[in-house]
C-alpha cells in the first residue's frame, strides 16, 4: 500500500510536474512572441513606431488642454492644445489645431498649426495649415504651399 | 496666355552669360546664367546653373538655383530642392521642396491681389436641384 502510494505520489508529482516546467518553457516563449510579433503585426497602423528613435509612446497634449511649462523627453510629442513654454523633444508635431509658444530643440519637428518663437531641429516639416512667426534653424526644410511663414530661417549646414 | 503673348516680352539668360545691370521683363526670364543687379519680371524661372545677386521682383517664381540678397514674390514662389534663397523673401504664398535651402528673413505679404473665387454658376433653366433646395427652405 505505502509502496503503491509511495509510487503513486511521486508518479503525480513528475506527472504534475513534468507539465508544470513545459508550459512555463512553453507559455513565456509565448508571452514573448506576441509582444514581438504583435506590434508590427498590427497591420497598416503602427502607434507612432517610426517617429521616435526608441520605443517611448508619444505624450499627447490634447485639444483645448493649456499647459505652461517646459517638457523634456527623448521620445515624441504632439501638441493638439495649447503649450507656452520650451521643449526638449526628439520628434514633435504641432497638431493642426494645436499652438505652441516657446523654444523647441529637436530632432523632427512637424508644424501644422501654430508656433511663435524659436527652434533648432534637424528635419522641418511645415505643412500647409501651419502659421509661423518663428527663428528656424534646421537642416532640412520641406514647406507645403499654403503655409504662412514670418520670422527667420537659418540652414545648419550653410557656409557662406 | 496666347501666343503673341508667350513670344514676346521673354529674355532667356543662357549659361555661362553674366549680365549686370537692371532689367525688365514684361513676360518671362529664364535665368540660366549670372545676372548681378536688378531683374523684375512677371515669371522669373531660375535654372539650376543660374545665380541672381541683387534684387529680384516678380509675381511668380521657380527657384532651381540661387537668388542672393532679395526676392520680392508678389503671387507664388516655389523653391526646388536644387534651390538655394540667401537673403530677404517676400512672398504671398510659398513652396519649398525638401532639400531646398533658405537663410534669411521671411515676411508674408496680405493674399488680397490673388484672384477672387470664381463666382457661382447661375442657371437659368430650373433643375430638379430647385426642389431640394425648395424643401430645406
Amino acid at each position: 500500500m505505502f509502496n503503491t502510494k509511495s509510487s503513486n505520489t511521486p508518479d503525480t508529482s513528475k506527472g504534475m510536474q513534468s507539465p508544470s516546467p513545459f508550459s512555463s518553457s512553453a507559455s513565456s516563449p509565448r508571452e514573448d512572441s506576441p509582444t514581438t510579433s504583435a506590434s508590427p503585426s498590427f497591420g497598416g497602423y503602427k502607434p507612432n513606431m517610426d517617429l521616435t528613435s526608441n520605443s517611448i509612446k508619444p505624450s499627447v497634449i490634447s485639444e483645448e488642454v493649456v499647459l505652461t511649462g517646459n517638457i523634456k523627453t527623448p521620445g515624441a510629442l504632439h501638441i493638439e492644445g495649447t503649450v507656452i513654454g520650451d521643449l526638449e523633444v526628439t520628434s514633435l508635431v504641432i497638431g493642426p489645431t494645436g499652438t505652441l509658444q516657446g523654444n523647441v530643440n529637436c530632432s523632427a519637428l512637424n508644424i501644422r498649426g501654430k508656433f511663435k518663437g524659436a527652434s533648432t531641429c534637424k528635419e522641418l516639416t511645415i505643412s500647409s495649415s501651419a502659421q509661423i512667426d518663428a527663428k528656424i534653424t534646421y537642416e532640412e526644410i520641406t514647406l507645403q504651399r499654403g503655409a504662412g511663414l514670418r520670422g527667420e530661417l537659418h540652414a545648419a549646414n550653410y557656409v557662406e | 496666355m496666347n501666343e503673341t503673348e508667350q513670344n514676346s516680352g521673354n529674355i532667356v539668360i543662357g549659361n555661362d552669360v553674366t549680365v549686370k545691370g537692371v532689367l525688365h521683363v514684361p513676360n518671362r526670364a529664364i535665368v540660366n546664367g549670372a545676372v548681378d543687379g536688378e531683374i523684375t519680371a512677371k515669371e522669373l524661372v531660375v535654372g539650376q546653373t543660374g545665380r541672381i545677386v541683387g534684387h529680384a521682383k516678380t509675381e511668380r517664381a521657380d527657384i532651381y538655383g540661387q537668388i542672393n540678397q532679395t526676392l520680392d514674390v508678389s503671387q507664388s514662389l516655389i523653391l526646388r530642392s536644387t534651390g538655394k534663397i540667401v537673403g530677404v523673401i517676400q512672398y504671398t504664398e510659398i513652396e519649398i521642396e525638401k532639400g531646398g535651402l533658405v537663410e534669411g528673413k521671411l515676411t508674408q505679404q496680405q493674399s488680397a491681389p490673388a484672384p477672387a473665387p470664381p463666382p457661382p454658376v447661375v442657371v437659368s433653366a430650373p433643375e430638379p436641384k430647385d426642389s431640394s433646395a425648395d424643401e430645406e427652405i
